[in-house]
């Protein structure tokens, strides 16, 4: 039988991962406060917020996924067993703060959106629950909003005449669906757009541009006008709008399901020991939020020694919001390790078969080490035990412990999982938000540039404070028209004098259109100003976000080897030493001699064109764009990694996936 | 010890060309199988129950999500892999795409149809493939040895709403209506399922070359040809002995059709095809079976007026089937319940006697 480690395992990383075991009597005191202000929250109709603090590995993470686990469940198919619809028992939403301070509010944001759509027990997911309960509450037969709700995603029949003059029950239904939403806007002042959203989401209509739209609020300007949405002024500042998107949800979510937000690895907001600005906006943050809703939990963690920190850079009165109840997770006494040792063991099932009938209830482990270990650290924290209990269950196992792997060889191992999983996942639309918290820390690391904070430039999403004086950075990863309002802004900033040094970066994938003229037009003129397109590869865009994941573990003291916690100074010492030249190029491309000015349009034509073909003969590119087949080869040549090129005869040029070779 | 075989020699066989694919359109066919096991069923959750959930109820919409996945998913990292292989069938890489779109939209096809049905979002397991098995071993009375059959990929699928399995591949280098493979599938599911099955219905063959061609064979109609077709496999492996007719047992009821061949080449010399009987007839189930042998390159462009015409000569009551397999003809009639008569016409030239 193939017996697995049951101690493997000794990390937590995110509040959705199942705990592979839980003991309760571990850290009761401190879950029972939050379950004591989550009532508290309920009764009184306002927000409260808990500063969760331990130790490195004293179960942080783990007791987020036990408040989940208690507040929403496993969730499971019962949908067809509820006679009426019932509320979610929370929204939970859980959020690693691994973001740059300017785009904070978005990144909750887009946590938000993805949480909302996690599945409840009831096979439904959070929002569409929460959605259903709130309309039949405004209906006498509640369970009238369930059958409206299932009715309106069936197929359409079509209509007999001998039906003619019958009530049509789907049109009915999806009146009175329009009606519902436009009273639960007038309650709840959701806005235009959320209201639009909801109507569809209710309507069964659009699900994955709903899903899009909460998720950056913005779509594509025929989807925005399908769907009836309006573009944001573009003078309203986006982590405002992002804030209030997270404010209307809370209100649509009544008392009866109050909203619980966790921030874990809050250390990682600081991009250098030196840096105030992350921790301080997410004080900001906090206190918003608690002022402005009157239905949240906000459960924040953050390690003890990293309390005084939070103290002296979070400004006093949101510093008192945001702890305005603490629970400190303790070490573990030697009774709490006695019984977390079993349930962990009796986690795989083919020990738990084996330990049937022994009588020590420690077996195969000896109870005089485990005592030993615990008499020998007092400051004993869950993951440091378990950590321990792996080596002594291989021991019992092979006879010795594992081999000790260097930290080198850990650190390697783990930014290679780390890449292929960045890159496997990587998107266009995180773009923004990779480059927005990794840029400032591979600057830093390279000795580039540091980050500087100045509101004044709205269109800069980073300023360093470089050799050559300051470095604007805007990302136009944007399509349609927020894009060409963006450049044109960047365009009137520059050449009135207002910004100089300015870098546009616009994501490698994203092809402007042959048809976005006005963009063209903008971005031709503002490179003529010597203004540098920089386009990030997806590869480099991979090795970033791997980074800045890896030091975000190190920093909030995710990241151990063996119990043994890692700290940012190795991580960044390693990832210097072994910086891959995707991310060279794109730090080079930074640097004033280095950068390349200009835009290749051809470039943009041919990637609008593989993406829409994605395997395309390179005679018949050549002809859709107009172009010799000397020059797109050229072109092809030029960037593989975009394009793929299959020599044949005939030459047929495919479009690259990124993570797709790690795939395969 | 058993002479063997890969499936794409098998293949060639049956071809009426002979000519193996190249190993780089074989490869195609076999990442076009991987790419429809990874979006149609293997596992609890194929590809398409994922991408699915969160998408709008429209038709197009399904077909354009599931086509983008498979691109992402499927065809990308499989490209990327085996490059180089593919470099000198670039061209056939671009039919192989345009059959792995057609290949959703006709999933997504029979999953709406399947929604618009139920009315509920289609759950996983609807496209339930059935696996052959991956060696077959072959022996046949006169054989000098065994036939090992290896490198089996093929399956059959049983797809939402339709009664009868189906099998589905890409078929990037053949034309005619696939009789060949349908007989190939039937013999592979007869030797991976050797109990008996029944022997009426259709086998469904659905071709992406790359545009969708659906043809339904029956299955009766495939059990005739299974012999020639383990002839072909035979011959392919050099395990017929020298001389061996097709059909073996000269004292069977077979002498008694003979001149019923003859009539045959002499109305297939009217359509100026000079052709000749190989071998003896075969007979099963109430009906004979030719095979006729016809000059290299030569095919009937007319079939359905060749049986029009061999019905009223021979004054059958149906027409008899004629269907052309690796370059041979065959022409099964029916002579079940009833005796055949028939008589010399005058004015007809005898060469044939």
């Amino acid at each position: 039988m193939d017996i697995i480690n049951p101690f493997a395992q000794s990390i937590v990383t995110d509040a959705w991962q199942a705990p592979q075991s839980d003991v309760p009597m571990i850290h009761a005191g401190v879950f029972e406060l939050c379950c004591e202000v989550l009532e508290q929250v309920r009764r009184s109709g306002g927000s409260r917020s808990v500063l969760l603090h331990g130790l490195p590995g004293s179960g942080k993470t783990h007791l987020l996924a036990r408040v989940r686990t208690n507040l929403n469940g496993v969730p499971n198919d019962m949908a067809a067993t509820v006679p009426v619809p019932l509320p979610p028992n929370v929204l939970f939403i859980a959020v690693r703060l691994r973001s740059g301070a300017r785009m904070l509010c978005r990144h909750l944001r887009r946590t938000l959106a993805a949480d909302l759509f996690r599945p409840t027990r009831l096979g439904m997911s959070q929002l569409e629950q929460l959605l259903l309960y709130r309309l039949a509450q405004f209906l006498k037969d509640r369970k009238k909003a369930q059958k409206w709700w299932i009715d309106l995603r069936q197929p359409q029949k079509p209509r007999r005449w001998w039906l003619f003059g019958k009530t049509d029950e789907a049109g009915r239904a999806k009146q009175e669906i329009e009606a519902m939403i436009e009273r639960l806007d007038e309650q709840a002042a959701l806005g235009r757009n959320l209201s639009a959203i909801l109507r569809h989401l209710a309507l069964g209509r659009h699900r994955r541009n709903v899903r899009d739209w909460l998720h950056d609020g913005v779509l594509p300007d025929g989807v925005m006008r399908d769907l009836g949405l309006v573009a944001a002024p573009e003078d309203e500042d986006p982590e405002e709008q992002a804030l209030d998107m997270v404010c209307a949800v809370s209100r649509l979510a009544d008392s009866s399901t109050p909203l619980v937000l966790c921030f874990d690895q809050v250390e990682a907001l600081q991009t250098s020991p030196d840096d105030v600005e992350g921790l301080y906006a997410f004080g900001r943050m906090v206190s918003s939020l608690r002022d402005k809703t009157r239905n949240t939990l906000l459960l924040s963690c953050v390690q003890t020694a990293f309390l005084d920190k939070l103290d002296e850079i979070i400004r006093g009165a949101d510093m008192d919001r945001l702890a305005e109840k603490a629970g400190l997770l303790k070490p573990l006494s030697v009774e709490e390790a006695k019984r977390l040792i079993p349930v962990r063991l009796d986690s795989a099932p083919a020990v738990a078969k084996m330990r049937k009938g022994q009588s020590n209830k420690l077996w195969p482990l000896k109870p005089n080490r485990i005592a030993e270990f615990m008499d020998g650290n007092p400051a004993c924290t869950p993951r440091q035990l378990i950590s321990f209990c792996e080596d002594e269950f291989e021991k019992w196992r092979h006879g010795q412990a594992q081999p000790a792997t260097s930290l080198e060889e850990f650190l390697t191992l783990q930014y290679t999982l780390e890449y292929g999983q960045a890159l496997r996942s990587s998107h266009s639309h995180q773009t923004d938000e990779t480059l927005a918290h990794g840029l400032p820390l591979v600057l830093a690391l390279l000795g580039r540039g540091k980050q500087v904070v100045d509101t004044g430039h709205k269109y800069a999403d980073l300023i360093f404070e470089a050799d050559a004086g300051r470095l604007y950075i805007s990302f136009c990863n944007q399509a349609g028209n927020p894009l060409t309002a963006r450049l044109a802004k960047l365009r009137e900033a520059v050449e009135q004098g207002r910004i100089a040094n300015l870098v546009v970066v616009r994501d490698s994938r994203l092809a402007i259109s042959q048809h976005a003229k006005k963009a063209q037009e903008h971005l031709d003129a503002l490179t003529q100003r010597e203004v540098t397109l920089l386009r990030p590869s997806a590869e480099g865009l991979a090795a970033i976000e791997a980074f800045r994941s890896l030091l975000s573990d190190a920093k909030a003291g995710d990241l151990a080897k063996r119990g043994e916690g890692i700290g940012p100074g190795a991580v960044e010492e390693w990832f210097k030493a072994h910086l891959p030249p995707s991310v060279a190029d794109l730090a080079d491309g930074l640097t004033p001699e280095r950068r390349l000015i200009g835009r290749e349009a051809i470039y943009d034509e041919l990637l609008e064109l593989v993406q829409q073909e994605r395997i395309v003969r390179l005679d018949e590119a050549a002809e859709r764009l107009h172009r010799d087949a000397e020059t797109i080869a050229a072109c092809v040549a030029g960037h593989l990694d975009q394009f793929g090129i299959l020599q044949g005869p005939p030459l047929v040029i495919f479009e690259k996936v990124a993570g797709a070779e790690s795939a395969a | 010890m058993a002479v063997y075989l890969t499936m794409p020699q098998v293949r060639a066989a049956l071809l009426e060309s002979g000519v193996e694919q190249r190993p780089s359109t074989q490869l195609l066919a076999r990442l076009f199988i991987e790419v429809m096991d990874e979006l149609l069923g293997q596992g609890r959750s194929p590809h398409w129950t994922a991408i699915l959930g969160d998408e709008d109820l429209d038709r197009e919409r399904w077909q354009q999500r599931l086509i983008e996945h498979a691109y992402r998913q499927c065809v990308a990292p499989r490209l990327l892999r085996q490059r180089a292989a593919l470099d000198p069938a670039a061209k056939e890489v671009c039919l192989f795409w345009e059959a792995v779109q057609n290949l959703c939209i006709w999933s997504v096809d029979s999953l709406w149809e399947r929604y618009r049905a139920r009315g509920r979002v289609p759950e996983a397991g609807l496209f339930n493939k059935i696996g052959l098995a991956k060696d077959l071993e072959l022996h046949e009375p006169g054989w000098t040895d065994a036939v090992r059959i290896t490198d089996i990929r093929e399956a059959l699928w049983l797809t939402p709403g339709a009664e009868s399995y189906c099998a589905i591949e890409l078929c990037l280098n053949t034309d005619g209506e696939g009789i060949e493979q349908a007989c190939l599938y039937r013999l592979l599911t007869h030797a991976s399922y050797p109990a008996p099955r029944a022997r009426k219905g259709m086998l469904r063959l659905i071709s992406f070359s790359p545009a969708r061609q659906e043809t339904a064979i029956d299955i009766a109609r495939l059990d005739m040809l299974q012999r020639h077709v383990k002839h072909l496999i035979g011959r392919a492996a050099g395990v017929l002995p020298a001389g061996l007719p097709v059909s073996v047992d000269p004292a069977s009821a077979a002498h008694n059709y003979v001149n019923l061949g003859k009539m045959l080449v002499e109305i297939l010399r009217n359509y100026g095809i000079e052709a000749s009987v190989a071998g003896m007839p075969a007979i099963e189930q109430g009906k004979v079976q030719f095979l006729i042998e016809l000059p290299p390159g030569i095919r009937v462009t007319q079939p359905e007026a060749l049986a029009d015409d061999i019905k009223q000569r021979l004054r059958l009551k149906t027409p008899p089937l004629i269907e052309h397999v690796a370059g041979h003809l065959f022409v099964s009639l029916e002579v079940r319940a009833r005796p055949i008569f028939f008589f010399w016409p005058t004015g007809w030239t005898s060469s044939a006697k």
